[in-house]
């Protein structure tokens, strides 16, 4: 049997949060500019970015010991077919189809909120070369006073509802998957069935369910550090709406399937 | 399946220079501890860690590579007493100077009346009854952090040329652009870096927790080093504890050592590396006045003076008194000049540092800091040219980058103008690296920068016994031991030979140092650089290692 390395610290990197942007004025409704000004108010880019460096870092630690020149060889091939722009192009694809008949107005609406406003300025700060060093602030002094039970579980609605938590967890696994399947067709002993494939899968995916919830929860705790429970109940009450369901679901979508994709050509790669 | 939690362990844990090791409890000494007694050949390679003293120890006598201190107080001084009292300046973050092994030998300025609100002695600076502190404002109040260099820099010109266009600059603008590039460049490589660091530490933290549960549940209880190796794993639970604590244990990790990393970051990133952090209005000087001398406070301990202290005992702890330990020197008087933060100095303190230290009589300065950018250098040179036409030698650590001075950045320097292309230097600079107990390839502190050209001599800074705040001793290792080594060294001849003059005993030194000329050592370098072997020889100017023994000797017979 080949011996397998989960990826157990892939958990901690891992967090999707479709936060809301700047505004768009109401006047801007055909579909290009209402996708390309969400993408960037959201941050899309950001935030694949951020799992799919994270991931490649580990890999540059060559978790699965290969050898110096295939463990390169995959870093380069994942770095090539994960390319945030790749990402990114794919996900607008998506994305687009499925506008119609969305109530963008509502979207619009939203998007000009003040609470909205506020926490775009947040989540692009975050993902700053500040927002980094911030981070570390954040996170310590976190650390010496933790947030109350109150805040903690605000947030953790928050990041259930905006479908971040689920987000996290699907990606984990296919990215997952497709580094196995890499690993698999790189191993130099056995190798592995689908079946067994499968079920190493379902068992990453079991044991990053709940490191994926925390891991979430502690980054939208330094992410949101400054921002009021009350705003974040508005972002709560957004993604009961339906306009913010559609949204969370429009970008879940999206980002699977770019993800997919990449995973595919992954696969595919020499 | 095999889980791996390790993926990133290996990156954790940066040990910083001068980092402190273990701190000991006071405890009453025996002048024997610096016994020369010889002794059965040691096995270096089984020993954990040196005699308190080892730095003052001879090697013919003992084995380690000391400085041979004690030996010169035994026999080539037995029988003679200093002849003049020796002032060495300590420019630094602060000292203790009520330590029960250093209070006897701090400076007194006899010209001040002590709190009284009166500049006494007109020398500019009000109740400077043991030195100065050019980092504290008038009410009393004092800078603890500062920013980096790098920092205040980047601050500066990031709003200039972030989105500037390049095509239209002056010379000077194309001059100020290319250092911006560069800054940047550093400044975002360090936050990156940090940040990873922290999230590794976490990530550390939060394994070795589940890992020692784990293992707890396991043994029913405690474990050792050796059960853990022994562990055959018989499911990925076990396999991944194992694999944790068998490194958490290999490299004494524990939850204190976790906890001071993380708090290290923490105070790099919130003050260090903040470019919006300002602490100069706790000065209340006119910052933007570089040539400014009158700022500051009496308190030259500060909220900070583990650094200092530890400095100063080195060089003066109080000798044969049973207590603590025992300074290179004797008959030294150290004058406290508090100008180092937490956080890079500044080169309008650190001039006027020097400044006072001339000025007030101080026959050497110890400077053991240093940064890799100074902006005013200009300053800073004005003033070593000062100390240096007035005959005061200058000790400067060489730094903890494990770098060739050669090539890179550090300052202050002795080095006027461009730090590489000057023409001139400072006649009375000695640059100091650190060298260590082991007599093999490992005898190089790893952390210590070096320089065939700049690197002037080596001295003992690993595992250095000295004096900590509040009458604790602590072991501590860096350049910055290394230096006041060679200050105490320097105070010592120049005690005992008063007419020689600080060109004579700088050259003293240097010629007098003991070599390892076929010593291949382990040259200094970074954590994800491969080490490469080198001769000793070739580290620094001298070749050598600083010898109190053989400078004595020189000294006598240049003394006639």
């Amino acid at each position: 049997m080949i011996k397998l390395i989960s990826f157990f610290c892939i958990t901690l990197y891992l967090a999707f949060i479709p936060i809301k942007g700047t505004a768009q004025t109401s006047s801007d409704l055909s579909n290009q500019p209402f996708v390309d000004t969400l993408i960037e108010e959201l941050g899309i880019k950001y935030q694949m970015e951020d799992l799919t460096k994270d991931i490649r870092t580990q890999f540059e630690q060559n978790p699965f010991q290969l050898p110096q020149d295939t463990n390169e060889k995959m870093l380069n091939q994942f770095s090539t077919v994960y390319d945030s722009n790749e990402l990114l192009r794919n996900f607008k694809t998506v994305f687009q189809q499925q506008i119609e008949g969305v109530s963008i107005s509502a979207i619009n609406k939203w998007l000009n909120s003040d609470a909205a406003i506020n926490v775009h300025r947040i989540n692009n700060e975050f993902y700053t070369l500040q927002g980094s060093r911030q981070r570390v602030v954040t996170m310590y002094e976190m650390d010496q006073s933790p947030p109350s039970e109150q805040r903690k579980s605000i947030i953790n609605t928050l990041a259930e509802v905006s479908g971040a938590t689920d987000q996290t967890i699907e990606f984990s696994v296919i990215i997952f998957r497709s580094l196995i399947n890499k690993l698999n067709m790189l191993s130099e002993r056995q190798n592995l069935t689908g079946n067994q494939i499968d079920g190493i899968v379902d068992n990453f995916r079991m044991q990053i369910q709940s490191q994926a919830r925390q891991q979430v929860s502690n980054q939208f705790l330094v992410k949101y550090f400054n921002i009021s429970g009350d705003v974040l109940r508005s972002y709560i009450s957004f993604y009961k709406s339906e306009a913010g369901q559609w949204l969370s679901i429009a970008i879940s979508k999206s980002m699977h399937s770019a993800f997919e994709t990449a995973a595919s050509k992954f696969k595919a790669s020499n | 399946m095999k889980k791996i939690s390790l993926l990133l362990l290996s990156l954790i844990i940066a040990i910083y220079g001068c980092s402190s090791s273990q701190q000991v409890t006071k405890t009453e000494k025996q002048a024997s501890q610096t016994s020369e007694i010889p002794q059965a050949s040691i096995d270096f390679s089984t020993l954990n860690e040196p005699p308190e003293m080892w730095h003052l120890m001879d090697e013919g006598n003992t084995q380690f590579r000391g400085i041979s201190s004690e030996l010169t107080y035994q026999t080539l001084l037995k029988d003679k007493s200093p002849q003049q009292q020796v002032i060495v300046a300590v420019i630094d973050g602060g000292v203790d100077i009520n330590h029960e092994d250093l209070k006897a030998n701090i400076w007194v300025n006899e010209d001040e009346t002590p709190g009284n609100g009166t500049d006494d002695d007109g020398n500019g600076y009000v109740d400077d009854v043991n030195g100065w502190n050019f980092i504290g404002g008038s009410d009393g109040e004092n800078v603890d952090n500062d920013t980096f260099e790098v920092t205040r820099i980047y601050a500066r010109l990031h709003p200039k040329y972030e989105n500037a266009d390049t095509t239209n600059f002056t010379a000077e603008e194309q001059v100020e652009y290319e250092l911006y590039k560069k800054v940047e460049n550093e400044y975002r490589y360090q936050i990156n870096n940090y940040l990873q660091q922290y999230n590794n530490i976490q990530s550390l933290e939060q394994s070795m927790q589940q890992g020692d549960k784990i293992l707890t549940d396991y043994f029913s209880g405690s474990y050792t080093y050796e059960e853990v190796q022994e562990l055959q794993p018989q499911d990925q639970q076990i396999a991944f504890a194992k694999n944790v604590m068998r490194y958490v244990l290999e490299n004494d990790i524990d939850s204190m050592l976790i906890a001071d990393q993380k708090k290290q970051v923490y105070e790099f990133m919130k003050y260090g590396y903040n470019p919006d952090f300002s602490t100069r209005d706790i000065v209340g000087d006119n910052y933007e006045d570089k040539t400014e001398r009158y700022y500051g406070n009496p308190d030259v301990s500060g909220p900070d003076a583990s650094h200092g202290t530890h400095v100063a005992g080195i060089i003066g702890a109080v000798r044969e008194n049973d207590i603590g330990m025992n300074g290179v020197a004797n008959n030294v008087r150290i004058m406290a000049i508090r100008t180092v933060p937490d956080g890079d100095e500044r080169d309008k303190d650190v001039a006027n540092a020097i400044r006072y230290a001339v000025e007030n009589g101080a026959h050497i300065i110890n400077m053991s800091f240093g940064k890799s950018y100074s902006p005013y250098k200009e300053v800073v040179d004005e003033a070593i040219q000062y100390a240096d036409e007035n005959g005061v030698l200058m000790v400067h650590a060489a730094g903890n980058s494990s770098e060739n001075s050669d090539e890179t950045e550090n300052y202050p320097t002795d080095t006027y103008g461009d730090y590489l292309n000057g023409s001139s230097t400072a006649n009375l600079w000695l640059s100091v690296g650190a060298s260590g107990w082991k007599p093999d390839s490992a005898f190089v502190g790893n952390f210590s920068n070096y320089g065939d050209q700049r690197v002037d001599l080596f001295a003992p800074g690993v595992d250095i016994y000295s004096t900590i705040p509040n009458d604790n001793y602590q072991r501590n290792q860096g350049t910055s031991m290394a230096a006041p080594v060679v200050s105490g060294t320097a105070a010592l001849l120049m005690a005992y030979y008063p007419d020689l003059t600080a060109a004579q005993v700088r050259e003293i030194i240097m010629k007098s140092v003991k070599t390892y000329p076929n010593l291949e050592v382990t040259v200094p370098h970074k954590a994800n650089v491969e080490g490469e072997m080198g001769s000793f020889s070739s580290l620094s100017v001298s070749n050598g290692v600083i010898n109190v023994y053989k400078a004595f000797r020189m000294a006598e017979k240049m003394n006639r």
